[in-house]
């Protein structure tokens, strides 16, 4: 049998393996941006349904102008990403980029520091005030969710066309 | 902080001789090597006391008290934080002596546990591939952190005034909400703050102040 110490000693190799096996919390694996989820939409007599946009073009308009979605051809759903240093946002949208018409999407909100977790720091997340918009393609913009979070699965604003 | 550990020893020293009475079997103080150990190359670090008194045959009531601090510096947070506790509780063997000198236990026990946290100002930066970053800073905060733990382990004698144990611990946070925002990397005494739940244990090696027979 063996003697008490030896015992013990054994106990805690065994418990030092289980513990070393922990998660390390200084990786951050998840996605933290808080993108702005759009639809667009045609209306058909009382109700609504999707409406794919041919070649749509999108561009974020900040201290510098970037192609934000292009080649997404018969797209209707659109991921964008909000200025967290300003409460607006502006996008010019194309339905086809083949063709000169666009139209600019202003987008106000207000804003407020998240934090995720010790590994993925803080983000921002957004509550939408008002969306302004010019109209020689679009009809019309909606807001469906105001708030917008990591919730991917949230279509925030909604486009007529 | 010396001056606190140093004032905690006498009392328990202190305790220990007034509590020198019959119904008094032993007394015992305690360190957790294992925390030292784990927590060499770690921004973790935690220092664990235990002082135990067997007032009945198979009932030692204990109390525990250590500090320790963590820090977080990656490239999106800086800050640190630390802490001191204290707990109390009791172990029930679970083992019948073979004789009267014989206190090798296996035991369970219940800790009720209480930490004071402090946490510096945290640096944050966050990051977006359009828009850059964006440097903050979150204000300095304290934290009053009450648990409760169930454990399970065993205390044996290895010399006749060394002792030698090991325990597994359950730990509950009673008020976890208030660290959704920027938590303590580590709380010593209880573990990550990440989760209001917390799986532990501890390796003691003791000394003991002083020990009469069982049956005396």
């Amino acid at each position: 049998m063996l003697p008490p110490l030896t015992k013990c000693f054994f106990y805690f190799l065994l418990l030092l393996t289980f513990y070393s096996c922990s998660q390390d919390t200084n990786t951050c694996l998840q996605p933290i941006d808080a993108s702005l989820r759009l639809g667009s939409y045609k209306y058909a007599d009382t109700s609504h349904k999707d409406s794919l946009l041919p070649n749509p073009m999108i561009k974020v308009i900040g201290d510098s102008i970037k192609t934000w979605v292009q080649n997404q051809k018969n797209s209707s759903k659109f991921a964008l990403t909000l200025n967290p240093k300003a409460d607006s946002t502006k996008y010019m949208f194309q339905i086809d980029a083949s063709k000169v018409s666009t139209d600019t999407i202003v987008f106000y909100y207000s804003r407020s520091l998240h934090f995720v977790s010790v590994a993925c720091g803080y983000t921002y997340y957004f509550t939408i005030n008002k969306v302004a918009s010019t109209h020689h393609d679009l009809d019309s913009v909606s807001i469906n969710n105001f708030n917008v979070t990591e919730n991917a699965t949230i279509e925030h604003v909604k486009l007529f066309y | 902080m010396l001056n606190y550990f140093i004032r905690v020893l006498f009392l328990a020293l202190f305790a220990s001789t007034a509590l020198a009475q019959d119904s008094v079997k032993q007394v015992r103080v305690s360190a957790d090597i294992a925390k030292l150990i784990v927590n060499t190359s770690s921004a973790n670090k935690d220092v664990q006391f235990a002082v135990d008194a067997l007032l009945k045959k198979d009932t030692y009531y204990t109390f525990e008290f250590g500090y320790g601090s963590s820090s977080v510096d990656n490239s999106l947070l800086n800050y640190s934080t630390s802490n001191s506790f204290i707990k109390i509780g009791l172990d029930k063997s679970l083992l019948l002596p073979i004789n009267n000198k014989d206190l090798d236990i296996a035991f369970v026990g219940l800790r009720l546990a209480a930490s004071s946290i402090n946490r510096s100002e945290g640096y944050y930066k966050t990051i977006n591939s359009f828009w850059g970053s964006i440097n903050g800073v979150v204000p300095s905060a304290s934290f009053f952190a009450p648990w409760f733990e169930l454990l399970g382990g065993i205390k044996v004698d290895v010399l006749p005034t060394i002792t030698a144990g090991w325990t597994l611990r359950w730990k509950f946070m009673l008020n976890h909400t208030q660290f959704s925002e920027l938590p303590p990397a580590y709380i010593a005494g209880f573990g990550s703050a990440n989760s209001a739940t917390a799986f532990d244990f501890n390796f003691y090696i003791g000394y003991k102040l002083f020990c009469k027979s069982l049956r005396k």
